[in-house]
């Protein structure tokens, strides 16, 4: 373990963060000046590709977190704990953007910050839920008990992800359908151009490459983290 | 509609929760690495003083031989 802590970087994070800040550097020029403006919200519209793009990867890292909980369960390891921690911490990072981000959206587009609508209660909710797994975790002193106790706790918490993916499609909501507006259930859904497109499929891409960024760099301040512990208790215990 | 004021207000805050999360990986990175670098200079200490305390131990006992 002490190699996981006290190795240099691997080559591949190297090129994904080479490749993140690449991909997010195009991103955010396409955001600001190939994609044309929106006729009747104005500018403000362009924050819709960081809003889009941020929620994403929020989602799919708790999602993600728990599935690496479910592994654990399976197959208890130290490294799926450590996984799963970092995963929670940037999908909560990128959900808690996706939340600002709608409600500066919110104020010209509904001329309000905030409203209690369906999309916006159950991200909140979801933010809150996984907050919470943080704050558990940070109660439960025995190493293993708290990784048990974790994994299960996000299974659970991963609940509220497609509960408020889908509460566009369920409940009435101003919320707009981006994916999938064509669909009959869709209440309300927006057109966009083609270079609206590919500047949201770009930026996509940018808060993939830098989630996944993000989460190897927190699973290595995780591995080193476990290495200052395990010393710690070597040292209370001799 | 001018709302340019909202876009530049969005844009810091994705900067601002995007920047503080980086720097705070940063800040703890280095936090760790100077906790551990600590941790094991003190527990290297440790068995060179146990091996002092041994010579130590041997030459008295060499001593009251003689």
């Amino acid at each position: 373990m002490a190699s996981r802590t006290t190795e240099k970087k691997p080559l591949l994070l190297t090129i994904i963060d080479i490749a993140a800040i690449v991909s997010m550097g195009v991103a955010i020029w396409m955001a600001y000046f190939y994609a044309p403006r929106e006729l009747v919200m104005g500018e403000v519209q362009r924050i819709f590709y960081f809003h889009a793009a941020s929620g994403w990867i929020g989602m799919a890292a708790l999602i993600g977190a728990s599935l690496v909980g479910i592994i654990y369960l399976i197959r208890p390891h130290k490294k799926w704990d450590i996984l799963a921690v970092a995963a929670v911490e940037v999908g909560l990072v990128y959900s808690l953007m996706n939340i600002v981000t709608g409600s500066i959206w919110a104020r010209p587009a509904w001329n309000t910050w905030w409203t209690w609508d369906p999309r916006l209660v159950t991200a909140t909710i979801m933010e809150l839920t996984f907050l919470a797994y943080l704050l558990l975790r940070q109660s439960i002193e025995d190493p293993e008990r708290r990784a048990r106790f974790g994994a299960i706790y996000s299974i659970l918490a991963a609940l509220t992800v497609p509960l408020s993916f889908y509460s566009i499609r369920i409940w009435r909501t101003l919320h707009p359908v981006v994916i999938g507006s064509g669909s009959p259930t869709a209440e309300g859904g927006f057109d966009m151009t083609r270079p609206m497109l590919y500047t949201l499929l770009v930026m996509i891409l940018a808060f993939t490459l830098f989630g996944i960024s993000v989460i190897w760099h927190r699973v290595r301040l995780g591995w080193l983290q476990d290495k200052v512990e395990e010393l710690r208790l070597k040292r209370m215990g001799a | 509609m001018d709302t340019t004021n909202y876009l530049i207000l969005g844009s810091a805050a994705v900067f601002a929760i995007g920047g503080l999360h980086l720097l705070s990986l940063a800040v703890r990175h280095r936090n760790q690495r100077e906790q551990l670098a600590m941790l094991e200079a003190s527990s290297a200490r440790k068995p060179a003083a146990a091996k002092k305390f041994a010579a130590k131990k041997k030459a008295a006992k060499k001593k009251s031989r003689r």
